[in-house]
């Protein structure tokens, strides 16, 4: 095993001790083998399958079932995760907390998605918020959040977030834009982004920053290159996308976070050719096109991985 | 045969082991840096995304310059495209050969890109001939051949630049071929699950003699992925999940049992293989394939599906996770059999964060159902998980 080998080396020269080499041994043999990843995947899993058929039982019965049937139970289920989490919470820390059980983060988050449904089943039966029906979605995204910061849960931030989406009209699960929401994805995203960094700035779960970010940047992008590819928009929009993919790039170099990079370049190379390729003249020059465009960022994209990106 | 020496790659895998090893806190910096320096090999790679983004314009730029040269010099008639993809073939293999050889590429993107598409251009290369040959008769020999290019090349390129996918794609298409052969679908399924079972059995035999541990974690990512696709051949109902993407023909009712059998044993020997070894591959892959199972019986059986099925499932699944958490933490030192729930490095609690990135866009939603009887809700956006616009 040649792992072994160099560990043998290096403690024979003094680099590693003893111990060290005994521990990083077991762990290079396997000997010590986590199921933490698949065991947290699982219980994702179970959560999100569970909170589905509720949600699809709920639409399915709910003429038949009545609504005491249906917000009993939910309020049932919400009140022992809220009791669980509550009750073996540890106190509030601005910087990150680890999970006091395992389930914690998996019950929490099972109690938001519960009062999601049931704060949106309340509204669709009883119509308390009338033509307003849709803050119950803003309401949602508050909840979440601050369960999120007090409970340090990344689950619940992002579905704090996808629930603000809502409410701005992003209809993320679609993956698309329907026009006249540009503004309201470019307004989402740049809110997003700017709560991030200002929360972040405080120092207040600060490792929150990157579920914003990424949430944002793609927010923003859609809409951009949306509004770019769209031929009734000016070029306004595609200026924006390029000033949005600089930073973006920019940023990602700086930070070492290399998929900012890669949004930047994907989605600053498909608005700016889609605005090229409207204007060329014909297959043969389209294609010529994207064969020269395509080396000039592989190259872009060489000179960027080997001075920032190195992998060693 | 390999443009990489096997020093090479094993100084690439102790370096990650380093790196793991110096993130999760249990080497110190200082001295991680000193190992990780000493270790470096003279290869010249990437980050993994800035990777994937040049494997991905290194595509575009493949696929541009072919249907350039096509629509330029020749029509689309297969006696003309036929010697062009051939070129093209070539020229991509030998620049990706060029690439490693002068600049010392290794997994950067490009040159596995250009390597993919000279067997993919190859496979078009020979489907073409074949079709001109048979004078443009309908029939399935061009794809044959193209299968049996593709997997010889794809076979090619593992064997050459050490890219377990390729062997994975060449493995697949050589399973393809028996569903072009004019046979049943039984037959053909028998066939192609045969083929990747021995596949499988070929790769868990390498794994386990392999005396270079980067040959052994190469040949586990192969039989991890022969075994799903033997799996997915032998599900006849996970065509269910994926529409009209594939449509399983009828079956007589000894092969549909027989399926049925084989869908439910092959998860807990797939399970029970890869906790032996401590391959993770194996396991995380039969877990998958557990979930299959389960997804996949009511249909198998004929029964009707309800909407608390997914409860149910959920359920399962919260109870299995953590029983599975509770048993393991109480065995000494929080371990059975080396087994633990623990995290062991700080990658692991990295990719438990992405999963909670992820799922701002994967949150759950209910399914749509038919229109509430009064408006009210419909225009219910994504968001608020659970509440779909459907209510």
């Amino acid at each position: 095993m040649s792992i072994q080998r160099d560990l043998d080396r290096w403690r024979a020269a003094g680099a590693i001790t003893p111990d060290q080499c005994a521990t990083l041994g077991a762990l290079a043999r396997r000997e010590r083998f986590s199921l933490f990843i698949e065991l947290n995947a699982l219980l994702y899993l179970g959560v999100v399958a569970f909170v589905g058929g509720v949600g699809w039982t709920v639409q399915t019965y709910f003429s038949s079932l009545g609504d005491a049937a249906v917000l009993v139970p939910l309020t049932a289920v919400l009140a022992v995760c809220g009791w669980y989490c509550v009750s073996r919470a540890a106190p509030y820390a601005p910087g990150q907390v680890a999970s006091p059980t395992f389930a914690f983060d998996y019950v929490l988050y099972l109690a938001c998605l519960v009062f999601a449904v049931e704060l949106g089943y309340v509204e669709f039966r009883f119509h308390l918020l009338k033509d307003n029906w849709d803050n119950y979605l803003l309401a949602s995204a508050i909840a979440c959040a601050a369960a999120a910061y007090r409970f340090d849960n990344r689950f619940v931030m992002s579905l704090a977030l996808s629930s603000l989406a809502g409410w701005f009209g992003v209809r993320f699960s679609h993956f698309g834009l329907h026009l006249g929401v540009r503004e309201y994805a470019l307004a989402y995203g740049a809110l997003v982004a700017f709560v991030g960094v200002s929360i972040a700035r405080a120092k207040i779960k600060p490792h929150f920053l990157e579920t914003y970010l990424h949430v944002a940047a793609n927010a923003l992008f859609v809409a951009l290159l949306s509004g770019a590819m769209a031929r009734d928009a000016g070029l306004v929009w595609l200026a924006g996308l390029l000033i949005a993919s600089g930073v973006a790039i920019d940023r990602g170099i700086r930070f070492k976070r290399f998929a900012f990079v890669l949004y930047g370049v994907i989605y600053g190379y498909v608005g700016l050719s889609s605005r090229i390729l409207r204007e060329i003249d014909g297959g043969t020059s389209s294609l010529a096109y994207i064969v020269v465009s395509g080396i000039v960022v592989v190259a872009a994209l060489v000179v960027v991985s080997r001075r920032f990106g190195r992998e060693e | 045969m390999r443009r990489y020496t096997p020093d090479d790659e094993e100084r690439i895998r102790s370096q990650a082991h380093v790196r793991a090893w110096s993130r999760a806190g249990l080497l110190d910096e200082a001295v991680a840096a000193r190992l990780n320096e000493e270790l470096r090999p003279d290869l010249r790679r990437t980050n993994d995304l800035l990777r994937a983004g040049l494997a991905l314009f290194t595509f575009i730029i493949v696929i541009a310059a072919v249907v350039l040269v096509v629509t330029t010099s020749s029509s689309w008639k297969s006696g003309d495209v036929a010697p062009i993809a051939g070129g093209a073939a070539i020229a991509c293999l030998a620049i990706a050969e060029a690439l490693v050889a002068r600049f010392r590429l290794y997994r950067f993107g490009v040159e596995e890109a250009l390597a993919v598409s000279g067997a993919g251009l190859a496979a078009l290369c020979a489907a073409t001939t074949v079709d001109v040959v048979r004078g443009g008769q309908p029939g399935h020999a061009p794809a044959i051949a193209a299968f049996t290019v593709a997997a010889a090349g794809g076979f090619w390129v593992y064997k050459r630049f050490g890219l377990a996918y390729a062997a994975i794609g060449a493995m697949l298409c050589a399973a393809a071929i028996a569903f072009e052969l004019d046979v049943s679908d039984s037959a053909a399924r028998s066939m192609a699950a045969a083929f990747l079972l021995s596949a499988f059995a070929l790769a868990r035999a390498r794994r386990l003699s392999a005396e270079r541990e980067f040959l052994a974690d190469e040949c586990a990512t192969i039989q991890a992925a022969a075994w799903i696709a033997a799996y997915l051949i032998m599900n006849l109902h996970v065509a269910d999940f994926v529409g009209p993407l594939i449509l399983p023909a009828p079956v007589g009712p000894w092969f549909y049992w027989a399926t049925y059998a084989a869908i439910w044993l092959m998860p807990p020997i797939g399970l029970a293989l890869g906790a032996r070894q401590r391959d993770r591959d194996l396991v995380d892959a039969n877990i998958l394939l557990a979930l299959g199972t389960l997804v996949t019986n009511k249909p198998y059986l004929g029964w009707p599906r309800h909407t608390w099925d997914p409860m149910l499932l959920g359920i399962l699944l919260m109870v299995v996770a953590l029983g599975v958490r509770r048993w393991l933490a109480a065995g000494e030192g929080g371990a059975r059999s080396g087994f633990t729930a623990l995290p062991l490095l700080s990658g692991d609690k990295d990719v438990v964060a992405a999963i909670g990135i992820a799922s701002a866009t994967f949150r759950p939603a209910a399914p749509a159902g038919p229109p509430p009887p009064e408006s009210g809700f419909n225009g219910g956006r994504s968001g608020g998980g659970g509440a779909g616009a459907g209510f």
